[in-house]
């Protein structure tokens, strides 16, 4: 087979499905413009090396840890009783659906509740789907269903020794930027930083717990329960200048992770 | 009443047809989507869909993967382009994307070797028709996912191997010595098949 056979075969491909999944790809894009929401981005690890220079330079300038004050509201300002892990969310999530995701065990269950960057109630929602799991972020006081987004995976990511923090992060029009990830069982707290007015500024993360039980439900190995840690961080922050930084019991960093640059390219998988 | 989803496809439909038949100012439909026109947006990612979704699907031979890598791929294009230079093609600049993304989405998934929901990695492989001969797709299912990115750039997406190795920050040797090798091992495969 020579290369120009090569290239007429490639280009006979047809991946089936392809105009279900180019709509559903034109329906996200109308729906990010009509919130104008960012698309989701992954944030990159950070070798534990690295991010002790990093620490290094940062505490050198001089970080003042900053208790984060809402915009127009004050946290107090809500009064409510916060779902707490493991129980039922206070809204039913929409269902799992798009084509090939379909309802599964286990129910829609929270796994971490607290209070958004505008000081309003989440509950981040886990539940089964036919081929994976879902994540789904509720804002039982926002202005409309489904305002804090979700999405689907056929796995959970697994953080280790190496990589200690797994973290996403999203835009949304409901809760600003949104820090998401997975953390291997040595972390305990995780905070985040991220600049403000030439300062940096910090906010603690809100551990939550993916647990036996719930992996079970789903049709996973329930010896291995994920800890997860959720942040929201004000309006205004980019968020390519988010660093998550994850503590041991001690209090000593044991991972972060950091935005990613696009032009961080393949070498050797 | 027609659906929603009908009337989505329709709106596909006609979004085809405008491509094929008038030639299409690439830089003047980017200019249209920093300038908020979603209709520009839309004709840009029926106009690339296809190449995206193939590239993600050659590099990880995951139907689904290639979905969701083509759509964040496509997204995060159109929500960066006040960082892109409209007087360039925009194809490079997504695939550049797509290729980063499908590379990420495999070196996770070598990570991920312990977790607990069972891989559906290639099972889709099996049952479904993907338009080509099943000894290729074999072949191409026995390349490592670096070669496979290489034959997706050269092949699928028609790249120079300069232009590969400026894209993906490689020296051009590698990628030459990437390609070659690819195409050896998918040789030996095809003969063996036969």
């Amino acid at each position: 087979m020579n290369e120009n056979e090569l290239a007429l075969r490639l280009s006979r491909l047809e991946i089936p499905g392809r105009g279900a999944a180019l709509d559903r790809c034109l329906g996200a894009y109308r729906e990010s413009a009509t919130v104008h929401e960012r698309p989701p981005k992954r944030l990159r690890f950070v070798p534990r090396r690295q991010f002790r220079l990093a620490l290094a330079l940062t505490a050198a300038a001089g970080i003042v840890a900053l208790a984060f004050t809402p915009p127009g509201r004050a946290v107090a300002d809500w009064v409510v009783d916060l779902v707490g892990v493991g129980e039922p969310p206070t809204v039913a999530p929409e269902p799992p659906a798009g084509g090939r995701w379909n309802a599964a065990p286990p129910q829609p269950t929270v796994i971490a509740s607290g209070l958004t960057a505008r000081g309003e109630p989440f509950e981040w929602v886990f539940q089964g789907a036919s081929k994976g799991v879902c994540f789904s972020l509720e804002l039982p006081a926002g202005r409309f269903p489904g305002e804090g987004g979700g999405g689907c995976s056929e796995q959970i990511p697994r953080a280790s020794a190496d990589y200690p923090i797994l973290a996403y992060g999203t835009s949304s029009s409901g809760a600003g930027v949104e820090v998401n990830g997975i953390l291997a069982p040595e972390v305990k707290s995780v905070e985040l930083s991220y600049p403000v007015d030439g300062e940096t500024q910090t906010i603690d993360a809100v551990m939550g717990r993916i647990s036996s039980e719930l992996l079970r439900k789903a049709g996973g190995n329930p010896n291995n329960p994920r800890d997860v840690f959720i942040a929201f961080l004000p309006k205004g922050v980019r968020a390519e200048e988010v660093t998550a930084t994850a503590y041991d019991s001690e209090g000593d960093v044991v991972g972060a992770a950091t935005w990613p640059d696009l032009d961080d390219l393949p070498g050797a998988p | 009443l027609p659906t929603a989803d009908r009337i989505s496809h329709m709106e596909g439909l006609v979004g085809v047809t405008e491509v094929r038949d008038e030639p299409v100012d690439e830089a003047a439909l980017i200019r249209s989507v920093r300038d908020g026109d979603r209709a520009a947006g839309e004709q840009l990612i029926r106009m690339h869909w296809d190449d995206a979704q193939r590239a993600a699907f050659l590099i990880t031979l995951d139907r689904a993967a290639s979905e969701d890598i083509a759509q964040e791929a496509m997204l995060s294009a159109l929500g960066g382009l006040d960082r892109f230079d409209a007087s360039r093609p925009f194809a490079p600049w997504l695939h550049r994307i797509v290729v980063n993304r499908a590379v990420d989405w495999m070196r996770a998934r070598s990570r991920r070797r312990e977790v607990e929901l069972e891989d559906q990695v290639l099972a889709n492989v099996e049952v479904d028709s993907y338009g080509i001969d099943d000894d290729l797709l074999s072949a191409i299912h026995a390349l490592g996912p670096e070669q496979r990115t290489m034959v997706a750039m050269r092949h699928l997406l028609g790249y120079g191997e300069g232009e590969i190795a400026e894209l993906l920050d490689l020296p051009r040797g590698t990628v030459g010595s990437r390609l070659r090798r690819a195409l050896d091992q998918m040789s030996v495969s095809m003969r063996g098949e036969r």
